[in-house]
């Protein structure tokens, strides 16, 4: 009796996680879905101001790259091993976003390891990895709490709901539904006016870092604000 | 990341609409967004981000896109293609026609006519008119054989209708070289009812063989766009691979000289037309003999871009030349469907119905299935 239980249950939660993980939408684009339409943009001034290339060379394009993340986030799983996956699953809320919010989105924890190196990246899951905080990551970004502590550390509000195809970017401007369609129509992605893009409070979900401490068992003993321009 | 916004919405707002600035002078004052109404303001402003201002592509660096743009000043890959399919791929976008999504669509954005516009640019892209424009690739009749130098493969079927069961298939590759020529190889095998000889009873069997193989030569010679006219010279020689005896071939080689005149004519409706004659080295296994046939079609859409559905009518007339013969007709109905959504794949199903000597000669149920291969693989475009 208890065996057969004990396979019901096993089977049920089988079919409810394949159920919860097949209903996760695809949140995330790399940004090769972006820069064709938005680079090539020349200023009045003959200056070239294309949003893609200047992106590509940036920090935070370049976030999960960068070998001193890797390498602090690798030693802090080397120290912490109990904690390893919790780790890996915090500190690419910022540096990995894409991937870390769709393996929670998809009931997983984030990982980075696997990821490495992040140059031969073949599979969409890893070519997310590698792209960073990407255009979908930031332009995604809802109102909700924005200012409020609930949104530091990486706790922005996104839309987990509305499958790929019909997702919006927010932007300071009101785009005409022809462009808009037009956008969706290789993006994936509409674009919608949303002028909370514009305020300091977005980037504060990132740049405001409050890390938990750990003891030696990889339990939770304190709070450390590593970061806090914004504050 | 953070730039002054209005400064940046001047160009974003135009985004892909102002690709090159430069010819569209902007400043802050006059913010406004570039009149649309030429085709090269179209181009540089909507397409030339990613197709580049010459047509070829721009920097892969720039795009970092898997799937590449084609090049437009590849006149063999660009002359082809009828505007009809490059309207279509514009506004409805890449997937509408099995291409990639990094192809968008423009529809909303743009209006038909600048969209037109924009493929009229694109046409300059390519300078060497040699090449005939894919608008006189006319849809291809069952038996007229096309004036349009092709790449394509098409495995054609004949069954009879009554009498002694009759298939006969026929399979042609065809493959252009150079702007205007094209060679081909038909190979054609089929299954054949007789009557049993040796059992003497009247009971039947079948047999299967290969037919005679043909090479042939196509060019055209003549071809213009606005008149909607292409004129070209083939000839075929075909030997006598298949088994006479049985009903499989000639018995003896034949040359086959003909021309082909392909003609578009308004409201979107065709014809096409093909003479010529069959010259036989050994008069005692077959006559020379000379033939006419004519095809008039008409063409139209699911949608505005959609599936292509072509019926055509086809009239044949053949003679041998031998004094006694007579001219032989068959009227050929039939229809022409795009299959995939590349639409390089195509059905066509008809009947050839003799007009006279019907007595000797049977009804035909005829179809064929082409795939145009230099637009994709037999999977691709679906
Ligand atoms: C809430 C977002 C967030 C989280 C979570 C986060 N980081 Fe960061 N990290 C940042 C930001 C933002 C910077 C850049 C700070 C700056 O330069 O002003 C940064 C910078 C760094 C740097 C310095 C990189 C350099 O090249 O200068 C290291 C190392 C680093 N983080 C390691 C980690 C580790 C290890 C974790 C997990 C324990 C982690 N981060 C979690 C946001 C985050
Ligand atoms: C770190 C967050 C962040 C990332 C990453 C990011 N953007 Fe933005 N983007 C912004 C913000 C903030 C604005 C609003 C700027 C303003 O109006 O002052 C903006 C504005 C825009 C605009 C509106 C036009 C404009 O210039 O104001 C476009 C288009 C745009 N971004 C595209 C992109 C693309 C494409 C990428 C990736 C290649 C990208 N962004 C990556 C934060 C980001
Ligand atoms: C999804 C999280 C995230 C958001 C949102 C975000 N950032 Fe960042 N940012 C990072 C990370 C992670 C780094 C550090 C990358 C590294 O050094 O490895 C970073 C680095 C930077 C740096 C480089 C710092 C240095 O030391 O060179 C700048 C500048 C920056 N961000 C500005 C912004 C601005 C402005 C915004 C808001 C428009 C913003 N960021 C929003 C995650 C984010
Ligand atoms: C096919 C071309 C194309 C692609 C690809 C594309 N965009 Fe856009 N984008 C546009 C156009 C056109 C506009 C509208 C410009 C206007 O209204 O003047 C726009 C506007 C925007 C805006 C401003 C929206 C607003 O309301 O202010 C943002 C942000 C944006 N895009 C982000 C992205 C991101 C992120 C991606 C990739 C996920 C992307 N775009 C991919 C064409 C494109
Ligand atoms: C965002 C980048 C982008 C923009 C903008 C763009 N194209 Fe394309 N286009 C592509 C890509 C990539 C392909 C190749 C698609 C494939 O082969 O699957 C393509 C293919 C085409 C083709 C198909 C050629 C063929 O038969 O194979 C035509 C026609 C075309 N584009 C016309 C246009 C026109 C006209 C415009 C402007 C109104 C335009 N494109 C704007 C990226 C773009």
């Amino acid at each position: 009796m208890m065996r057969r239980l004990t396979i019901l249950c096993f089977i049920l939660t089988i079919t409810t996680v394949s159920l919860v993980t097949a209903q996760a939408p695809s949140l995330f684009v790399t940004a090769d879905r972006c820069m064709a339409c938005h680079n090539g943009l020349i200023t009045a001034e003959g200056e070239d101001a294309s949003i893609g290339t200047a992106w590509r060379s940036s920090m935070m394009a370049n976030a999960a790259r960068d070998p001193y993340w890797q390498a602090a986030i690798r030693r802090e799983a080397l120290v912490h091993p109990t904690a390893a996956a919790v780790i890996q699953n915090e500190c690419g809320a910022c540096h990995m976003p894409m991937h870390r919010f769709q393996a929670n989105a998809e009931g997983r924890q984030g990982e980075v390891f696997v990821h490495l190196p992040l140059s031969g990246a073949t599979t969409p899951e890893g070519l997310r990895a590698a792209d960073g905080v990407s255009c979908s990551v930031c332009h995604q970004i809802s109102d909700e709490n924005l200012g409020e502590p609930e949104s530091f550390t990486a706790r922005f509000g996104m839309d987990t709901v509305t499958g790929a195809g019909q997702r919006q970017v927010y932007g300071p401007f009101d785009v005409d539904a022809g462009r808009q369609s037009l956008m969706q129509s290789m993006s994936l992605f509409l674009p919608a006016k949303g002028t909370h893009i514009q305020s300091s409070e977005l980037c504060a979900t990132c740049h405001t870092v409050i890390t938990h401490t750990l003891d030696a068992d990889g339990q939770v003993v304190g709070e450390l604000p590593e970061q806090v321009p914004y504050l | 990341m953070i730039r002054p916004s209005r400064l940046h919405r001047c160009e974003s707002s135009i985004t892909l609409f102002i690709a090159a600035v430069s010819l569209v002078p902007l400043t802050l004052v006059a913010a406004e967004e570039p009149v649309l109404d030429n085709g090269r303001a179209v181009y540089q402003a909507a397409c030339a981000s990613c197709h580049g201002s010459s047509g070829r592509g721009a920097p892969p660096s720039l795009l970092a896109l898997d799937t590449p743009p084609p090049d437009f000043t590849d006149c063999d890959f660009a002359n082809r293609e009828p505007d009809s399919d490059w309207m279509g791929i514009t506004y409805e976008g890449g997937p509408s026609r099995g291409f990639s999504e990094f192809m968008p669509a423009f529809q909303g954005a743009l209006t038909v006519e600048q969209v037109q516009l924009a493929v009229n640019h694109i046409r300059t892209f390519c300078t060497d008119q040699r090449w005939p424009r894919g608008e006189l690739n006319l849809p291809r009749p069952l038996i007229t054989n096309k004036a349009f130098p092709e790449d394509e493969a098409v495995i054609t079927t004949l069954i009879d209708a009554g009498g002694l069961g009759s298939i006969l298939n026929k399979f042609v590759w065809e493959q252009r070289f150079g702007p205007r020529s094209q060679w081909e190889v038909v190979v054609p095998f089929g299954w054949l009812e007789t009557v049993d000889v040796i059992e003497d009873d009247g009971s039947t069997r079948w047999s299967s063989s290969m037919g005679d193989i043909a090479f042939a030569l196509k060019h055209a010679f003549y071809h213009n766009h606005e008149k909607g006219s292409i004129v070209a010279i083939a000839g075929e020689i075909i030997f006598p691979t298949g088994d006479d005896e049985l009903g499989f071939g000639n018995g003896t080689t034949v040359f086959e000289p003909f021309i082909a005149w392909g003609q578009i004519l308004p409201a979107n409706f065709f014809f096409q037309t093909q003479l010529g004659a069959e010259l036989t080295a050994d008069k005692d296994k077959a006559e020379n003999a000379a033939f006419l046939r004519c095809a008039l079609g008409w063409t139209t859409t699911t949608g505005q871009f959609g599936r292509a559905w072509s019926p055509m009518v086809e009239v044949t007339a053949g003679r041998e030349f031998a004094s006694d013969a007579d001219i032989r007709y068959s009227i050929v109905p039939q229809i022409q469907i795009t299959l995939n959504k590349r639409q390089h794949i195509m059905f066509n199903i008809g009947v050839r119905e003799p007009l006279n000597e019907r007595d000797v000669r049977n009804s035909q149920v005829v179809f064929y299935l082409l795939w145009d291969w230099f637009d994709g693989t037999l999977l691709e475009g679906w």
